[in-house]
């Protein structure tokens, strides 16, 4: 969680952090990929409830405050974003249908967020993408 | 009210008495008749064997008590968090910053929904024999089923060979070197999902197989690919 | 979202056959075909399992702990641990004596928690308080009668006769679920037969 996570004083909504949106986004263009049916947590389990308690912590003080615009309970995606020295690194769990290969529709996948993170506007090195298949059919 | 069990003796031939029963045998009548205070120990023993039978019958009691349906889903939920992924079975990508998997527990999934999709054959347990996590080795599938009775075991064999081969080769690369099927039993079928007794046979004309202990049709020569 | 992957969670209702896409069912599948599925990660193989022996862990653990207040408890724990170890389990046909064992350690863990964990044979000098003569006189049957009596024998006692006459253990298996040689289970068991016998006679 960072400083971002938290409301202002003056009540403006929550800003998230630019990983935060992106891997939102990714989250629907991964959904959107066809053979896809689900996708799970992929955050580490420390990161994940951190983040589900801040979204919770959040919740609570647009309950609290009558003041505060109430922020939009936003769950954190299940899609693991994280920097390190060698660049971006993004991990993606998988349910997917078994009308389709499973190996295709795992580079399909594969295909959107790598289309999603070289769109990027600040570009960036990328370090890994992993696409993780948890379930089939 | 005599206290029967008072002298030493008595001790004794009780403890003669449970040696006999612990190892499964009566002790011999000579034994029990050799005097009034063995027939009484040995009576003693009996009405104790008597009125403990209904305490050790687990069987029935369990049977009158059957699960609460939400204490089941309860055990459910809470084995559900239980996650066991297994190995990473490797997708091939021409990106070295690709890394795509598969879990084993998938492919596990998808060989048992291919087993369940044929007629005849319950599947049971399946391991994926090699190293997985290496593209390219070769693997040994080997799975347990369970042929229903009246159903021809070397064919049911071959198609659930066919099927698990089918499903592997269009959903993983892996490099599958046979499928062994070992038919571990043979069971009975219900005519319909009705309490009772259900155990009529399978609509079967195929030949009743008879007592399928241990067979393993076509074992290791099931090549699929 | 949020939760891990999952096997495919499909739970049966009810005490129904569970059907499989094809129609058939599990619930005449063998221990065997049963726990090789559940061990695979087929919940509804497991399922099967739970309904097919958890009465009679239930009525084991409750023999045990002399009380219901735990056994719920000791049943849930059994099962849990089991699917987390059904994989190493390297015999899938002996399932059954294998959840019996577990469901055993852990109603014993609970009795010696009850203790603060000091040795078994510590027990053995305690005997729970005398009921009253009015209180056996309450004893309908012989079946009570001796279930009284045995919920009055010294605890190790108990767990002794428990084991060998409920739970079909052998002296050994006693001895080293118990962590005492088997000449002191085989003490305890003729102690406890003989405590037993005395009581019934006395209720004549």
């Amino acid at each position: 969680m960072t400083d971002d996570d938290v409301t202002t004083a003056a009540g403006e909504p929550v800003v998230p952090s630019a990983d935060d949106e992106l891997a939102r986004s990714l989250a629907i263009a991964v959904l959107g990929v066809p053979g896809v049916l689900q996708t799970y947590d992929a955050r580490p389990v420390v990161a994940a409830v951190v983040a589900d308690a801040a979204s919770a912590l959040r919740t609570g003080l647009g309950a609290g405050l009558p003041l505060v615009k109430p922020v939009p309970l936003t769950p954190s995606s299940p899609i693991a974003v994280s920097r390190g020295a060698a660049g971006l690194s993004v991990t993606v769990k998988i349910a997917v249908s078994e009308e389709r290969p499973a190996a295709a529709t795992c580079r399909d996948v594969y295909a959107v967020v790598a289309d999603a993170v070289a769109a990027l506007p600040e570009g960036g090195d990328v370090d890994t993408i992993s696409v993780q298949i948890s379930r089939i059919g | 009210m005599t206290d029967i069990t008072g002298d030493d003796r008595h001790d004794d031939i009780l403890d003669v008495y449970g040696d006999y029963l612990d190892r499964g045998e009566q002790p011999p009548a000579e034994l029990i008749e050799a005097s009034a205070e063995n027939q009484l120990a040995w009576a003693a023993l009996l009405r104790v064997r008597d009125a403990a039978g209904s305490l050790v019958d687990l069987e029935a009691e369990a049977a009158e008590n059957p699960l609460a349906s939400g204490w089941v889903e309860s055990i459910l939920a809470n084995v559900q968090r239980e996650v066991r992924s297994g190995r990473s079975i490797p997708l091939t990508h021409p990106s070295p910053r690709a890394r795509l998997t598969v879990t084993e527990a998938a492919v596990l999934g998808l060989v048992r929904a291919a087993g369940d999709s044929v007629d005849g054959v319950l599947i049971g347990r399946c391991v994926l024999d090699g190293d997985v996590e290496q593209p390219g080795a070769p693997v040994r599938v080997r799975v347990e089923a369970s042929v229903f009775w009246g159903e021809n075991i070397p064919d049911r064999a071959e198609a659930l060979r066919a099927a698990i081969a089918h499903t592997l080769l269009e959903h993983t690369e892996l490099t599958v070197e046979s499928i062994d099927v070992t038919v571990t039993d043979v069971h009975l079928r219900r005519q319909a999902p009705v309490d009772g007794d259900g155990l009529a046979p399978a609509d079967g004309d195929g030949i009743a197989p008879g007592d399928g202990d241990g067979i393993a049709p076509g074992d290791g020569d099931g090549s699929a690919r | 979202m949020g939760a891990e992957p999952l096997p495919r969670p499909r739970p049966c209702h009810d005490h129904g056959p569970c059907h499989d896409h094809g129609g058939r069912t599990l619930a005449e599948a063998s221990d065997r075909i049963l726990a090789g599925r559940a061990a695979d990660g087929d919940l509804r193989a497991f399922e099967v399992l739970v309904r097919r022996h958890g009465p009679l862990m239930r009525a084991y653990a409750a023999r045990v702990l002399g009380s219901n207040s735990e056994v719920d408890d000791v049943v849930q724990e059994t099962f849990i641990t089991a699917w987390k170890k059904l994989p190493t389990l390297d015999d899938l046909s002996v399932v059954k004596s294998w959840l019996m064992r577990i469901v055993n350690r852990k109603a014993i863990d609970r009795i010696r928690a009850r203790h603060d964990d000091r040795p078994l044979l510590d027990w053995d000098d305690e005997t729970p308080p005398e009921q009253g003569p009015e209180k056996q006189a309450e004893a309908q049957s012989q079946r009570e009668q001796l279930k009284g009596a045995l919920d009055r024998l010294p605890e190790a006692q108990k767990q002794c006769w428990v084991m060998k006459e409920v739970g079909g253990f052998s002296y050994e298996e006693i001895s080293e679920e118990l962590g005492v040689p088997p000449s002191t289970v085989r003490g305890l068991l003729a102690r406890a037969r003989k405590t037993l016998i005395r009581e019934m006679e006395e209720w004549r």
